[in-house]
C-alpha cells in the first residue's frame, strides 16, 4: 500500500486509545521490573516515557510488544490485546529496540530487506527515501557501521511501513544533531499522517521538543503523567534580588509557593512555584534595586522530582 | 607501581576474567575426557578378554585397518596394550579437538572480543596491547593446565579400570596434550590479528591446524611434503607417548612446542601493536559501495531463505569439506576393504550383516561419515540461534509479524535445507571417488542414505531447538554437545561391552543404523521421527509460552 499506512484502522477502533495498560506488572525480583502500570496513550499523540536508567522503560515497551510476558495486568494496543493479538498488532506497529542489534556478515540493506520482506508490502521508494533523509548507505556492511548509523538502520525499519503506532526505545541514541532534527521531522510527519508515537528517553530536552504528553517512571512505578503544559505549571522560577531596605525571611516563608529562601547581605535568593505576584510587594517594600527571575527547565524540574526519595504509586486522579 | 599495572607481568584481574570465561568449558572437557577414556578402557579390557589369541592377536588384526585409516589417527604403537590403544584411539583425537577449541578461543580472545567493545575499555585503563594479549594468554594457559590435569586424572582412572595403572604416564600425556593445545591457541591469536574478521581468523586457523594434523599422520607417505610435519604442533605432541610402553615424555619436543607457542604469541603481539582496533593487520581498503537501489529480494521474504543467503559462503565451505572428506573415504576403499573380514570388533560397530560384499560394507561405513558432519552443522546452527537471541536479532524479528513458532519452524527448515545440500555434496564426493577406484555404488542405498540422514538432521535440529527455546543461553549448546557425546559413546560401548542391540536405538547415531545397506530398524526410525516431531513442536510450544527475548 504505497504512501499510506500499513493498515488502515477501522472506524470503530480509532476511538479506542492507541495504548492502554491496566495494572501491568512484570516482577524480576529485588524490586526490579514494572509494577501496576496504568497508562493511556491517545490516538495521534506523541507520548514521551521518561525515566532514569533501570526505571522500567524498556520492560514496559517489551511488554507492549509481547516480547516478554506480564506477571499480571493487561495491555492493549490499537484496541487489540497485546498478547492474544500480537501478530496483528505488529503488522501495524513500528518498533525500534533499545539495544543495538548485531548482524555480522551482511549489509545494512540485507537487514532492511529481511525485515521488509517479512512484513511484506513495504514500498521500496519509502526505504530509499528514509535512507536518503537519514544519510544512510544501505550498501555498507552492517557490522562496520558506527553506533549512529546502526541506529539509522533501526529507524528506517521502524518507519518504513508507515505504521499506525510507532514505539521507539531511546530513538536518538548516537544520532548527530542534524539527524536528530530529521528524526523529529519524521515523527512530526507520522503524527500529521495520523500515527501515534510512543517513545522512551532519558533526554528530557528531546522529549520536550516533540512530545504532547509525558509520563515519568521511576523504580518500575509510574510517577506522574501530564501534558507538557500541565507539567510546565509545576515549573519553578528562581528569583534573585538585591535590595537596600530590610527583609524578614519569616515574611517570605508565609508567601504561597515561595521556598528555598536565603537572605544574605541585602541579597535574596528563593524559588517560586506558580505566580510571582505575591512576592513583588514584599520586594518593593524592601527597596529592591535589582531583580532577576528565570524559569527552571523541564529537566531541572524532573531532576528535582527524581532527587526526592521514591514514593508509592500516585493515585489515579493525579494521572 | 603495583605488579597489576606492570606491563610485562600478567594482570591478575584479566587472567582471572579469562579463567572465569572458561569456568564451564573446563569441567566439560574434563568430564568428557574422563568418560570417554574410562569407557574405552573398559571396552578394550572386555574385548581383549574375549578375543581369541588375546591382546597380541587383536592388535595384529587391527593393524591393517589402522594403517589404512592412518590419515585420521596416528601414531599407532603397541596396540596390544591399553596405553597404546588409548593413545592411538582417544588421545590423538582428543588432542585435535582440544587444539581446535583452543584455536577458536585464541581467535576470539582479543580480536573477536573487539566486537563487544570490551577490549577498548580495558585498553583505556592504560594496559598495553601486549599486556592484554599476555593476560589473555596466561589465563588460557591456566585453563589448559586445569584441563590437562583433569585429562591426566581421567587417563589414570581409565588405565586403572583397564588393569594397567600408570599415573605418571597419564599426567605426562595430559601435559603433552595441553601444550599442543596451547600452541593451537597461539595460532588462533596470531591468525586472527591478520584477518579481516575474527570469524575468518577462526576458520583459517581451524583449517590450518586440521590440515597439519592430517599431514602429520601421513608425513612419511607424502614424499618431500613430509617435511612440513615440523611445522605441525601434532608432530611434537606425538613425540610424547608416555602411556605407550617403550616411549616416554619427550622433553625436547615439549619445550619446542612451548617455544613455538611463545614465538607465535610474540608475532601476534607485534601484529596487535601495529593494527587498528577492530580491524585485521591485512585489511583491504573499503570499496566504494554502489548506491543500493533495491534491498528487497525474494530470498529475504522468509527467515529460512534469508538465513541460507546470509550463510551461503559458509554453507559452500561445509559442502566442499563434506564432499572432500567422503571422496577421501571412498578413495581409501581398496586399501581398507581387504582386512575387514578379519576384524570382528569393527564389524560389530558397523552392524553389517555377514554375506555383504566388503566393498558395500566399506562404502556403507564411509557413508556413515556424513553423520558427524551434519551433526556438527546442526551444532553450529544451534550456537547461531543462541547468538541471535544474545545479539538482539530475535527481538527485531519478533517485533515484526513473526511468531515464535514460525521462527522456530523457519530455523528448522533452514537447517534441514543446509544439511540437505551438505549431504548431497558429500554423497556426490563419495560416489565420484568410488567410481574412480572402481567400486560400484548402489543408487537405492545412496537414496536411503540421503533420506535417513535428513531424518537424523530433523531429529537433532529439533532437540537443538528445544534446548535453545528452553535454556535460551549457551548452556543449550553445551547440553546438545553432551547429548551428542553420550549418543556417540553409546555406539562404541554397545558392541564393546556386548550390551543388547536395542540399547543402541536410544542413541541418535544408533537409531540412524546403516542406511546404505539396509532400511534402519523400525525402532530407530520411530526414535528419529519421534524426536523430530516432539522436539520441534515442543520447541515451538516452549518458545511461545515464555517468549523472553532478553538473556
Amino acid at each position: 500500500m504505497r504512501g499510506q499506512r500499513a493498515a488502515s484502522p477501522g472506524a470503530r477502533d480509532t476511538e479506542q486509545p492507541a495504548i492502554e495498560c491496566r495494572g501491568l506488572t512484570k516482577d524480576y525480583g529485588n524490586g526490579h521490573g514494572l509494577f501496576d502500570l496504568d497508562l493511556t496513550v491517545r490516538r495521534g499523540e506523541t507520548f514521551g516515557f521518561i525515566g532514569p536508567n533501570g526505571a522500567g522503560k524498556t520492560t514496559t515497551i517489551r511488554l507492549l510488544m509481547d516480547l516478554i510476558r506480564a506477571d499480571r495486568g493487561h495491555a492493549s494496543l490499537l484496541a487489540m490485546d497485546a498478547r492474544r493479538d500480537s501478530l496483528a498488532i505488529k503488522r501495524r506497529v513500528g518498533y525500534l529496540p533499545g539495544e543495538l542489534v548485531q548482524f555480522p556478515g551482511v549489509s545494512a540493506g540485507y537487514v532492511i530487506g529481511l525485515l521488509a520482506g517479512l512484513r511484506g508490502g513495504v514500498d521500496p521508494a519509502r526505504i530509499a527515501e528514509l535512507a536518503r533523509r537519514l544519510d544512510l548507505d544501505l550498501g555498507r556492511r552492517y557490522e562496520t557501521l558506527s553506533h549512529g548509523n546502526k541506529q539509522k538502520v533501526a529507524l528506517v525499519q521502524a518507519f518504513m511501513h508507515r505504521p499506525e503506532l510507532i514505539i521507539l526505545d531511546e530513538p536518538t541514541l548516537g544520532l548527530d544533531p542534524l539527524i536528530q532534527r530529521e528524526f523529529r521531522q519524521l515523527v512530526g510527519e507520522a503524527v500529521t499522517g495520523g500515527a501515534t508515537v510512543f517513545l522512551s528517553s532519558h533526554v528530557l530536552s528531546e522529549v520536550e521538543l516533540i512530545c504532547d504528553r509525558i509520563a515519568l517512571i521511576r523504580d518500575g512505578r509510574l510517577h506522574r503523567v501530564g501534558s507538557l503544559n500541565e507539567l510546565r505549571a509545576l515549573r519553578v522560577h528562581r528569583v534573585e534580588a538585591n535590595f537596600t531596605g530590610r527583609l524578614d525571611p519569616a515574611d517570605l516563608a508565609r508567601l504561597p509557593g515561595v521556598s528555598d529562601t536565603t537572605v544574605d547581605d541585602h541579597h535574596l535568593g528563593c524559588a517560586v512555584q506558580g505566580s510571582i505576584a505575591p512576592l513583588l510587594p514584599v520586594l518593593s517594600a524592601a527597596n529592591v534595586v535589582e531583580l532577576d527571575s528565570h524559569e527552571l527547565s523541564l529537566e531541572e524540574v524532573f531532576l528535582g522530582e527524581f532527587d526526592q526519595p521514591p514514593e508509592p504509586a500516585q493515585p489515579a486522579a493525579r494521572r | 607501581m603495583s605488579s597489576i599495572n606492570h606491563p610485562s607481568l600478567p594482570s591478575r584481574p584479566l587472567v582471572g576474567d579469562t579463567l572465569r570465561a572458561h569456568r564451564w568449558g573446563i569441567p566439560a572437557w574434563i568430564a568428557g575426557a574422563a568418560v570417554a577414556m574410562v569407557a574405552i578402557a573398559a571396552g578394550f579390557a572386555s574385548e581383549v578378554s574375549r578375543f581369541a589369541g588375546g591382546a597380541q592377536e587383536m592388535a595384529d588384526s587391527m593393524r591393517p585397518g589402522v594403517e589404512a585409516m592412518r590419515l585420521l589417527r596416528w601414531p599407532a604403537d603397541r596396540l596390544d596394550t591399553l596405553g597404546g590403544y588409548l593413545t592411538y584411539h582417544n588421545v590423538t583425537l582428543f588432542t585435535l579437538g582440544l587444539t581446535l577449541y583452543a584455536a577458536v578461543q585464541g581467535a576470539h580472545a582479543v580480536r573477536g572480543a573487539e566486537a563487544s567493545g570490551v577490549p577498548a575499555q580495558i585498553l583505556a585503563t592504560g594496559r598495553s596491547r601486549t599486556g592484554v594479549l599476555l593476560d589473555r594468554a596466561a589465563g588460557f594457559a591456566l585453563t589448559l593446565a586445569l584441563i590437562s590435569i583433569g585429562l591426566g586424572a581421567g587417563l589414570a582412572a581409565a588405565m586403572a579400570v583397564g588393569g594397567e595403572p600408570d599415573v605418571g604416564g597419564s599426567f605426562m600425556t595430559g601435559s603433552a596434550v595441553g601444550l599442543c593445545a596451547f600452541s593451537g591457541y597461539a595460532v588462533g591469536v596470531l591468525v586472527s590479528q591478520l584477518t579481516s574478521s575474527a570469524r575468518a581468523g577462526t576458520g583459517i586457523a581451524a583449517l590450518l591446524l586440521t590440515g597439519l594434523y592430517l599431514l602429520t599422520n601421513v608425513a612419511d607417505q607424502i614424499g618431500p611434503f613430509g617435511v612440513l610435519r615440523f611445522a605441525s604442533p601434532f608432530h611434537y605432541a606425538n613425540a610424547s607417548r608416555a602411556l605407550v610402553p617403550g616411549h616416554g615424555f619427550d622433553v625436547v619436543a615439549s619445550l619446542g612446542l612451548a617455544a613455538a607457542a611463545v614465538a607465535l604469541l610474540g608475532g601476534a603481539a607485534w601484529a596487535y601493536r601495529d593494527r587498528d582496533y577492530g580491524a585485521g593487520l591485512w585489511t583491504r581498503p573499503a570499496r566504494t559501495s554502489r548506491p543500493v537501489r533495491r534491498v528487497q529480494r525474494p530470498a529475504l521474504r522468509a527467515v529460512w531463505s534469508a538465513t541460507l543467503l546470509r550463510q551461503r559462503l559458509g554453507l559452500l565451505t561445509w559442502c566442499a569439506a563434506a564432499a572432500a572428506w567422503l571422496a577421501l573415504m571412498g578413495w581409501l576403499e581398496p586399501t581398507v576393504a581387504d582386512m575387514w573380514n578379519d576384524f570382528q570388533y569393527t564389524q560389530r560397530i558397523l552392524g553389517a550383516e555377514p554375506g555383504r560384499s566388503v566393498a558395500d560394507q566399506y562404502l556403507a561405513f564411509a557413508g556413515q561419515m556424513i553423520v558427524p558432519i551434519v551433526a556438527a552443522y546442526v551444532f553450529t546452527q544451534a550456537a547461531g540461534w543462541v547468538n541471535d537471541l544474545k545479539q538482539g536479532r530475535v527481538e527485531l524479528l519478533l517485533a515484526g509479524p513473526v511468531s515464535w513458532p514460525r521462527l522456530v519452524g523457519q530455523r528448522l527448515l533452514a537447517t534441514l535445507t543446509g544439511a540437505a545440500a551438505i549431504t548431497v555434496a558429500a554423497i556426490a564426493g563419495l560416489t565420484a571417488a568410488a567410481v574412480v577406484v572402481g567400486a560400484g555404488t548402489n543408487p537405492i542405498g545412496l537414496t536411503r542414505l540421503t533420506a535417513i540422514t535428513l531424518l537424523f538432521v530433523a531429529a537433532l535440529a529439533a532437540i537443538a531447538a528445544l534446548a535453545v527455546a528452553w535454556l535460551r543461553s549457551g548452556a543449550a549448546v553445551t547440553m546438545l554437545a553432551a547429548f551428542l557425546a553420550a549418543s556417540y559413546l553409546l555406539v562404541y560401548l554397545v558392541p564393546l561391552l556386548a550390551w543388547p542391540n536395542w540399547v543402541l536405538r536410544a542413541s541418535v547415531f544408533g537409531a540412524y543404523g546403516n542406511p546404505y545397506l539396509e532400511v534402519p530398524a523400525w525402532t530407530g526410525l520411530a526414535v528419529l521421527t519421534g524426536l523430530a516431531l516432539l522436539g520441534g513442536s515442543g520447541a515451538a510450544a516452549v518458545a511461545q509460552r515464555s517468549p523472553k527475548v532478553a538473556t
